[in-house]
């Protein structure tokens, strides 16, 4: 069970103790109660208009008929409109006669009831005097002074003015000594009418708070009902909480009578649609039983309003359990807490008015206790709790749509990335096979062409195996760059030249020269192309394989220099040179210049004679 | 180390072209310090006839009949951690080397080699490491850099490179020799191998990782 759930397991727990707790107060406190009156003699009396002082108890010799009490008017004396009379007996010790004694009734239902102790009138209570009196039935105490009573014997006459059709008359009469009789009365008005004044102020509260939630969330269809529905019972009861808002007593009995009417209607279309049911010719039959109701009740007096009542009862524990069934059935993918909340505060509900129902229908004890009222509450909280818990589940839930959209727009983007980046790869896959195929075109031509011209040496047998394997080398060499310059180096220089030297690194261990590497941080150059690559490494590999195969030379040096916008390589050793003018430029150094001139740069060569030889190739860093 | 007195090394050779694997065991068997064990055409073969234990140095071509070599590289790496790893390679395919590489291989030699070249290479790989070239060197230096925005990612010396690594790695991509290095950083050859070593390892965690963090991308592992 959740904690929720617990809290309201323990609130309808809180409820039950407290029902239980009033139902034994009134067994505790049976000891000090000296007398209860359950039998009287009862006379009727044509006597309404007498004026008050008039009013005494009937003669002895009036015909005076044995009945028990409780006596319900409604089965003892139906259609009755006389006044009756009651007469009750009751013995005291002459110790007891000292004292001042209480006089306790449960229920205070009659329109006015009038005690004369011993012959003399000792109080009035008129039940529209109490404001509950119409529609909860408070109970009633007296203090009767020791003035009044007497040893042995004393008689106690009741005048009661009662509706039958209302279900009033006379309870049993409970004599206690002294403030006795004070805790009985005490439980059974708290439990009657103070726990009223409790759920009315709640109610109202509630109405308030759900109808402020429905002003800033117009579209809830269950808030508003659920404002109504408390808000009718918190005004429609109100007046009945204390004297001081009493209507004026013309509108006493179509104000009591609407109460029943005020919050039923609202109440069970509220439990509809929080059971996720709209149907609209049931929640307008519903409106039609509370109008049909508030207009009975402005209509029909008194006397004519118990049979709506019956049947308004009957109707509305129907609906209940009716309401109770449409729920179990309707909720069956998803029981939640709030769920059983709700079911258990309907069955209660029904229980509750079930009980009310067999007491106006007079099967059971005319004393027992109101217990219907309690229901709105109970079922008031467990639909606030069931609307909560949805609004916190739908919060949550957009809470987690967000989260979901906010993933699948990050997966989108992923994917979108990839994409691009696939259609990236691949333009640069194109653009490489392009270049693949203008080296291997570049490759025929050249390395085709020289191991042609080998084959053809070697077939005419001109040349020597010595040169046989150098060309191969060289054959060799040239296939390693060509294939090197296919790798996506990102146009590194460091690397380019860095691979040069990897690849002579035989040649160079082998020609026993003291070499100096001195390539620092050079720049990248993205946008060079592999042919571009192997041209710079095809002039450097020349101009190395020169210093180290013809020079003689003890010590070659490779070192790169960045000079504003160019970048030069520069190879140079301390070989036996050769004189600039006397050469003529061969193959090599032609092919040498031509390639600079591709790569928009140029390489100066400088030797002389016995003072070495310094190849420098300049290379623009920014290609246009 | 004693690698200047170099005892024998025990070496075996997977290779299924005929003509590579005798250019081969003939270079093998004419080094007296090299110890040939034996020669398997197929990766279920070598897989079986390791079974008892394998050479101190296993030279294995990617490029197999039936399973390939770098599952062969995978599987010997982690089975026998004392025995080193050369593949056979040919020009151009440094993408395989690095694959090979981070399967657990310590080294690799070209087909095209010198005979004497590959004492040489075995000798490289038992002090620490064949020759990165330079191509593969920043290969390896781009796959392990620490991501510039080094938030985004918690940092993890396991897979990255750290300064030190990083700046040995730069300076053999352009060119420079072991001793170059270890000069120009001011440090001894043993150190640069050592370094080496450790980039080797983070190489083969980082494939892992990254194999991980692939799949998971996937939604291979939930």
């Amino acid at each position: 069970m959740t904690a929720r759930g617990k809290a309201g397991a323990f609130a309808a727990g809180l409820f039950l103790a407290l029902a239980a707790h009033a139902a034994q107060a009134q067994v505790q406190v049976q000891e000090p109660v000296v007398h209860v009156l359950d039998r009287a003699d009862f006379v009727l009396s044509n006597e309404r208009l007498l004026p008050p002082y008039a009013r005494v108890p009937p003669p002895d010799d009036a015909p005076w008929q044995q009945v028990s009490l409780p006596d319900n008017w409604y089965l003892s004396h139906p259609g009755n409109t006389q006044v009756g009379w009651y007469r009750l007996a009751f013995e005291l010790s002459p110790e007891q006669a000292r004292f001042p004694h209480a006089l306790y009734l449960p229920r205070n239902s009659a329109r006015r009831m009038d005690f004369y102790f011993n012959g003399n009138w000792h109080s009035g209570n008129s039940g529209y005097g109490d404001p509950g009196a119409r529609n909860w039935a408070p109970p009633l105490i007296n203090t009767v002074p020791a003035l009044n009573l007497k040893p042995g014997l004393n008689v106690l006459h009741i005048r009661v003015v009662a509706v039958p059709e209302v279900r009033q008359g006379l309870t049993r009469i409970y004599i206690a000594q002294g403030p006795a009789g004070r805790p009985l009365y005490e439980m059974r008005y708290a439990t009657q009418i103070t726990t009223l004044f409790m759920f009315s102020a709640a109610a109202l509260l509630a109405g308030l708070l759900a109808a402020a939630f429905w002003l800033r969330e117009r579209g809830d269809t269950t808030l508003p009902w659920f404002a109504v529905t408390a808000l009718a019972w918190a005004v429609t009861a109100f007046p009945w909480l204390h004297s001081a808002f009493t209507p004026p007593a013309l509108f006493h009995g179509p104000l009591a009578f609407a109460v029943r009417f005020a919050y039923a209607g609202p109440m069970l279309v509220l439990c509809l649609r929080v059971a996720g049911k709209r149907w609209p010719w049931t929640e307008a039959a519903m409106w039609a039983f509370t109008l049909t109701g508030f207009l009975l009740a402005s209509v029909l007096s008194e006397d004519r309003q118990g049979s709506v009542i019956t049947y308004w009862s009957a109707t509305y524990l129907v609906a209940l359990f009716a309401l109770l069934v449409v729920l179990i059935r309707s909720e069956q993918r998803e029981r939640r807490w709030a769920f059983w909340l709700l079911a258990s505060a309907l069955i209660v509900a029904v229980l509750l008015n079930a009980h009310d129902l067999a007491w106006w229908m007079g099967w059971i004890d005319y004393e027992s206790f109101q217990l219907a009222h309690f229901h709105i509450p109970l079922v008031l909280f467990a639909i606030g709790a069931t609307i909560i818990d949805r609004h916190f589940r739908a919060v949550a839930a957009v809470e987690q749509a967000r989260v979901e959209l906010e993933e699948r727009v990050a997966q989108k983007a992923r994917e979108i990335e990839a994409n691009y980046a696939r259609v990236q790869e691949a333009e640069h896959e194109k653009a490489l096979a392009r270049e693949r195929q203008r080296i291997m075109a570049d490759m025929h031509d050249g390395l085709g062409s020289s191991l042609i011209a080998l084959l053809g040496a070697v077939q005419s047998g001109e040349a020597s195996l010595p040169d046989v394997e150098r060309r191969l080398h060289e054959a060799l060499q040239e296939l390693r760059l060509a294939v090197d310059a296919l790798e996506p180096t990102d146009g590194d220089l460091g690397v380019i030249l860095g691979n040069v030297r990897h690849r002579l690194r035989a040649a160079i261990e082998s020609s026993g020269v003291r070499f100096h590497w001195e390539v620092g941080e050079l720049p990248q150059l993205p946008s060079l192309t592999p042919k571009a690559v192997l041209a710079i490494q095809r002039v450097v590999l020349e101009a190395l394989t020169n210093s180290l195969r013809h020079a003689r030379a003890r010590g070659v040096t490779v070192r790169t220099q960045v000079n504003g916008n160019w970048l030069q390589i520069g190879v140079s050793d301390d070989g036996i040179g050769f004189d600039e003018a006397s050469v003529t430029p061969g193959r090599g150094l032609a092919s040498v210049r031509q390639r600079a001139r591709s790569l928009g740069g140029q390489v100066d060569i400088r030797s002389s004679r016995g003072a070495g030889t310094d190849v420098t190739l300049r290379l623009p860093l920014e290609h246009a | 180390m004693a690698a200047d007195t170099a005892p024998v090394t025990t070496v075996a050779l997977v290779e299924d072209d005929r003509d590579t694997r005798a250019r081969l065991t003939a270079s093998i068997r004419a080094q007296a310090s090299l110890r040939l064990l034996a020669e398997y055409t197929t990766g279920a073969e070598t897989l079986a006839g390791l079974e008892p234990g394998a050479p101190d140095v296993l030279l294995v071509d990617l490029g197999l009949p039936d399973i390939s070599g770098l599952e062969v590289v995978r599987f010997v790496a982690e089975r026998y951690p004392g025995c080193d790893i050369l593949v056979i390679s040919i020009f151009g395919d440094e993408a395989n080397v690095l694959a090979a590489l981070e399967a657990g291989a310590r080294g690799y030699l070209l087909k095209g080699s010198l005979q004497h070249d590959i004492a040489f290479d075995i000798q490289d790989i038992r002090n620490g490491g064949s020759p990165l070239s330079p191509i593969i060197a920043r290969r390896v230096l781009k796959r392990l850099q620490r991501p510039d925005d080094a938030s985004a990612r918690k940092i993890d010396d396991e897979t990255t490179l750290t300064a030190r690594e990083g700046e040995i790695l730069n300076t053999i991509s352009r060119g420079f020799s072991y001793a170059e290095t270890a000069q120009m950083l001011g440090i001894s050859v043993g150190t640069v191998h050592t370094f080496l070593k450790r980039i080797y390892r983070k190489l083969a965690v980082h494939s892992k990782t990254e194999a991980v963090f692939e799949a998971n991308r996937l939604g291979l592992i939930r």
